[in-house]
């Protein structure tokens, strides 16, 4: 009953933030704004020249643009709705009534939760819209570009691997020879050998000679009737090449039916994509896939031999689609978006329950901030850290004692902050993947169960044994 | 024997000290405050600005907690979900969110008590017509005057119906009819069985409601008791009859001074004190003795907002002129010659031209205090009834009768068997014409 009660408690003073919002304008100025800046992105921005580009443009820059405005809006807005009602002292008269503070505390954040909502559909709905409609025009140019955008950027595609090699075996191997033959350079350690080996092994997972041919078995696809699966390959070659293009040739079900094949000289270190029937999926969910290196020597200066080297990453993939560009923007990527606004919220209600508005509007752009430069923060800044040891060493060479203790205190502190690149959409959106539930439940489980989790629980507590009236009564 | 009553609001060695950033205590707005109201009764907290009013308020209402001592409200903690459902709170200002109409506003603290859905649309409406706002219901808050704000500020304070109502300063920014109303509001309630906790500057309206008050004064409790206790001049009989003539008037001193003496002081007057002197007087008391107070300062505490010592003059000469009693002020413009235009508050004016003469030469024979000239300033007294006020003991030469004993004497010559009933109308404070 208490339950019930406290919930309808919650959306009372949710519903009345969401109206404040409304009737000060705050929402629909911020719709407005943005439904003028979507459309007009194209215009904007500078692409490849190619229809693929320019829809990856648009849906970075408005992946980009939207958490950034609704990021700095949610701060904002949190950090100003409990604020104003002790400023304002409407929690004069809201104090008074049987509310308790968690629950006044919670409905604030449900309130700047309503708005985002609200906002972050309009947002993105737009942007589908727009995405939609720059797929559609290219409809009138080549079918090959068409399905591209299709294939390439309109879709949520999962991706399956032919099982790889065991990397961590042959690097142990080739180390273990290494140290045992006495090669190990002077000064260095096995590790960065084992680091150089890795790095080197990690770009050649498959390796086919000129002439030969490499088959891999993809399995684990679902069957589907519309549509067409991708195959994306990206390989190297050990030779300089005056022209760095490989010629290859691809059948996919070789010696079956149906079957595809393409052959083109495919440029070295750059990914490749084509396309073949979903009917090619055989009835156990898999397909073959074949490759013949068809390297020739042009001419006298050419090397008398180019490898084709696959790397463990991205080497050979099949890509599905697995749910449509509409679900994993509105529901994935959406519910990522809004679980980084949620525990935005969480930080600004957070500082204003013990600070006033600037400060903690301060505060939580400090959080804000930090957690999309945690990358930089990690890498670019403790990561090179150094002040009690010479700044010229070798990257391999022991660091200053000190210096480690400094890097492991300022890397705990900093991993008490988000790192939002963590729960970045972007790449899988503009790369048209999926993104999986697991990378929401991720995310939901980081910022808002644990980090979240910790703030309201302080929040709460220090709201409650605040006194709301004792800047009125000791001035 | 005295009947068990039920308390509502109580505070026991209540005190509290605001600290600064470093905690070093800066203000101390109560002081051991101790006092208990009941259920059923409205209950005036009084006291200059700063005399910590508002923080005893804030303390009951759970928005400031106590430094020692304790407050309970019905028999809990201030801070007790359980008993904030029975409790109605009107502040002084209009904390009201003002891009909401009047309509939806009750609807919000309407939603905050979980009232039913056709409940909460009815008592809307009921809320909405009592304060006369039906109208402006769907005005927006901002768009409001300040007594508007203030009606449906009231009105938001009942949407529960509840037991307990605390009006900070509810008249204020109201008109005379808007006053008269809410003063009849809470008489209402009072009359269902509701208490009521009212914080005023509005002494006036203090004494016609309430049936007891608090003073407080630099965060301490100064008086505390019944309006009819704290406001009887134990040094005076009052006999209050029905309109005189000024011949009857006469020869009724005649007859007092015959039996207890010549020098029995009798004065003739309106029946009325006012509870403005006495709560004056409580300050003056309080500033003689040089009490420490957070609020407006005189003599060796300045206030703050001033600073130099040109200025703690200058406070000093608005303080004591905001404390000079009324009848002081209007001795003094009387004797101002620059201030002949003020209106002089005359009492009586009403009275037949007849008995002008005679009441007025009875007044200026023998005006017993400042309260006896200033009795008929709000000109709210009856004019069809004359007070006779003589000292209760002493000075009449025959110190063997007492002033019963003089009492019984006068009415039985004039008024035979009627003393019962006259004595009962002089204990009647009425409030209405």
């Amino acid at each position: 009953m208490d339950l019930r009660r406290a919930c309808c408690q919650v959306g009372t003073i949710a519903r009345q933030s969401l109206l404040q919002a409304v009737r000060m304008k705050i929402a629909v100025v911020l719709v407005v704004f943005m439904l003028i800046l979507v459309p007009s992105l194209p215009f904007l921005l500078q692409s490849d020249n190619t229809h693929e580009g320019l829809l990856r443009m648009v849906i970075t820059y408005s992946i980009y643009l939207i958490s950034f405005l609704l990021g700095v809006l949610t701060l904002f807005l949190s950090a100003i709705t409990l604020n104003t009602e002790i400023k304002n002292q409407h929690i004069f008269l809201l104090d008074p009534k049987p509310v308790s503070r968690g629950t006044l505390l919670l409905g604030k954040w449900c309130g700047v939760m309503l708005i985002n909502l609200m906002l972050l559909i309009a947002m993105l709905g737009a942007t589908y819209g727009l995405m939609k409609y720059l797929g559609r025009q290219t409809k009138g140019e080549t079918q090959q570009g068409h399905d591209v955008v299709e294939w390439e950027v309109l879709s949520a595609r999962k991706v399956v691997q032919p099982p790889l090699p065991p990397l961590d075996d042959w690097v142990k191997s080739e180390v273990k020879d290494i140290v045992a033959n006495g090669e190990v350079p002077e000064g260095k350690t096995p590790e960065w050998v084992e680091r150089i080996v890795r790095e080197r092994l990690s770009k050649a997972a498959w390796v086919v000679p000129p002439g030969g041919v490499m088959k891999w078995t993809v399995s684990g696809i679902p069957p589907y009737k519309k549509g067409a699966l991708v195959i994306r390959f990206r390989h190297y070659t050990d030779a300089m090449l005056a022209d760095p293009v490989l010629p290859g040739k691809f059948t996919v079900n070789a010696g079956e039916q149906p079957y595809s094949e393409i052959e083109d000289a495919f440029s070295v270190g750059k990914p490749h994509t084509f396309g073949v029937p979903s009917e090619e999926i055989k009835p156990n969910g898999t397909v073959e896939i074949t490759y013949e290196n068809k390297y020739k020597p042009q001419d006298q200066n050419s090397p008398p031999a180019a490898r084709a080297e696959f790397p463990f990453e991205d080497g050979i993939q099949v890509l599905y689609p697995a749910t449509t560009f509409g679900e994993n923007l509105f529901l994935r990527a959406g519910l990522v978006i809004f679980i980084r606004l949620a525990f935005i919220a969480i930080v600004g209600i957070w500082a204003s329950t013990f600070l006033s508005f600037p400060v903690a509007v301060l505060l939580s752009l400090v959080v804000f901030m930090i957690g999309y430069a945690a990358d930089f923060i990690f890498t670019g800044l403790i990561g090179q850290l150094v002040i009690f040891g010479p700044t010229l060493v070798p990257p391999w060479a022991p660091i200053n004692p000190i210096d480690n203790v400094l890097r492991n205190v300022l890397t705990y502190f900093f991993l008490m902050f988000p790192n939002f690149s963590k729960y970045d959409v972007v790449p899988e959106l503009s790369d048209g993947m999926i993104i999986s539930m697991w990378t929401v439940f991720y995310c939901f489980f980081w910022l808002i169960v644990v980090r979240g989790g910790i703030l309201a629980l302080t929040g709460w507590l220090i709201f409650k044994r605040r006194e709301l009236a004792a800047t009125t009564a000791a001035t | 024997m005295a009947e068990e009553r039920q308390v509502v609001v109580e505070t026991v060695q209540l005190s509290k000290l605001f600290r600064d950033f470093w905690m070093r205590p800066k203000v101390k707005a109560l002081d051991r405050v101790e006092f208990q109201v009941y259920r059923g009764e409205i209950f005036g907290l009084l006291g200059p600005n700063g005399s910590g009013k508002s923080t005893l308020l804030k303390i009951l209402l759970g928005l400031l907690f106590p430094t020692t001592g304790r407050a309970a409200v019905f028999g809990r903690d201030p801070r007790n979900l359980a008993i904030k459902d029975r409790i109605g709170f009107m502040p002084e200002e209009s904390y009201l969110y003002r891009y909401l109409n009047a309509e939806e506003t009750l609807d919000f603290y309407g939603r905050l008590f979980n009232l039913p859905s056709a409940e909460r649309r009815h008592r809307v409406e009921l809320l909405l017509e009592m304060v006369g706002l039906t109208h402006q219901r769907k005005r927006p808050i901002v768009e409001y005057s300040k007594g508007m704000a203030r009606r449906i500020g009231l009105a938001q304070a009942l949407i529960n119906d509840p037991d307990l109502i605390f009006l900070d300063e509810p008249t204020t920014g109201l008109d005379p009819t808007g006053t008269r109303e809410i003063k009849d509001l809470i008489l209402e309630l009072r009359r269902r069985g509701k208490t009521v906790l009212l914080c005023s500057h509005l002494l006036a309206d203090v004494e016609d409601v309430c049936d007891r008050v608090a003073i407080l004064y630099g965060g301490r409790l100064r008086r505390l008791g019944s309006v009819d206790e704290l406001l009887s001049l134990r040094a005076k009989t009052q006999i209050t009859t029905d309109r005189l003539n000024a011949e009857t008037i006469e020869q009724v001193v005649n007859r007092i001074h015959e039996l207890a003496g010549p020098a029995m002081e009798v004065s003739v007057q309106t029946p009325r004190d006012r509870l403005e002197n006495f709560f004056l007087h409580v300050v003056e008391e309080a500033r003689a003795a040089r009490l420490e107070t957070s609020g407006v300062t005189v003599g060796a505490k300045p206030s703050d907002f001033f600073s130099g010592i040109a200025r703690e003059q200058k406070a000093d000469v608005i303080l004591e002129e905001l404390l000079k009693t009324t009848a002081e002020r209007t001795v003094e413009q009387k004797e101002s010659p620059d201030r002949e235009e003020q209106p002089v508050v005359v009492p009586l004016q009403q009275e037949p031209k007849s008995d002008d003469k005679l009441i007025s030469g009875l007044l200026k024979e023998s005006i017993p205090s400042a309260a006896a000239r200033t009795g008929g300033a709000s000109g709210q007294r009856p004019a069809a009834e004359q007070q006779v006020v003589l000292p209760a003991s002493g000075g009449t030469g025959d110190d063997s009768k007492t002033t019963q004993d003089v009492l019984k004497d006068l009415l039985s010559t004039r008024k035979p068997g009627s003393d019962e009933e006259n004595t009962d109308k002089s204990r009647t404070r009425k409030t209405e014409q």
